[in-house]
């Protein structure tokens, strides 16, 4: 729980003492300071707590343990921690290459203009094909991954750039005539974890 | 009654603000509880019911306000 969740719950909870008051006492609505409670109670508190809860859930909606809360996201957390650096999401996850805490969401989110609207209209997608169990088994993407959510980060730096493979293929990958997973193609692979050991930074050497 | 107003508006105005309490306390309660659940139906919960309901009882003292004009 953090500051802002206990904010949001003292407001909440003084909106709702300061309904009962109003509504237990609704003809002082006609004074001045009954109106003046009456719109705290029933328009500004409520606001605040709609406006900081939604606040609240978009933030929320991009933490990785929220996106592996789901049962059948379970596989692709196991997968960010395959020992072998050959393996995107791992070496990534592993070497804080995206932000842990964030670490689905950076790579699989839409670096566009409306990115964010897009990621939460899919990500609507997401619950129902969950809740109704019409999910994909393993999950797949609904459309191939985009070499923007690399480029976001990679573009324009030196390692990157002066990579000899890469170099090449400069054009093609701003373009997106070439995929970067033509080539960096062990991703997730959820359907053959088991054929891979696993990391685990709490082992002793 | 004060400022010349009938008993019967008074008590629908009442009325409206009853109902426009009831409805955002079920909201905010609703709303609460998908503070302490990190899942992602607790966004949904939080919208339907809880965006709904307490919108809802936001609108309708509004409305009580707007239309209780003299």
């Amino acid at each position: 729980m953090t500051g802002a969740d206990i904010i949001l719950g003292v407001l909440a909870v003084a909106a709702l003492a300061l309904i009962f008051v109003v509504v237990g006492r609704a003809e002082a609505v006609a004074t001045v300071g009954g109106r003046i409670a009456a719109f705290a109670a029933l328009f500004v508190l409520p606001g605040l707590v709609l406006l900081g809860g939604a606040v609240r859930h978009y933030e929320q909606a991009q933490i990785t343990t929220f996106c592996v809360s789901c049962h059948n996201m379970e596989p692709y957390r196991e997968s960010l921690h395959i020992d072998d650096p050959r393996f995107l999401p791992a070496a990534h996850y592993q070497n804080r290459r995206v932000p842990v805490d964030r670490a689905c969401y950076t790579c699989h989110t839409n670096y566009t203009m409306f990115g964010d609207l897009d990621d939460k209209l899919r990500g609507v997608r997401h619950v129902w094909h969950a809740v109704w169990r019409t999910a994909s088994d393993p999950v797949e993407l609904y459309e191939p991954f985009q070499n923007g959510a690399c480029l976001a980060c990679h573009q324009g730096g030196r390692a990157y750039e002066e990579q000899v493979a890469h170099a090449r293929y400069l054009a093609d990958l701003r373009g997106g005539t070439r995929a970067c997973v033509m080539c960096h193609n062990l991703a997730h692979e959820v359907d053959q974890l088991d054929r891979f050991p696993r990391w685990n930074p709490e082992a002793p050497e | 009654m004060s400022q010349g107003r009938s008993p019967g508006r008074l008590d629908r105005r009442a009325g409206r603000l009853r109902r426009a309490g009831v409805l955002i306390a079920l909201g905010l309660c609703v709303e609460l509880a998908t503070l302490f659940w990190n899942h992602p139906i607790s966004l949904f919960v939080f919208l339907v019911p809880g965006a709904v309901l307490a919108g809802g009882g936001m609108l309708v003292y509004l409305s009580s306000v707007v239309t209780g004009r003299e």
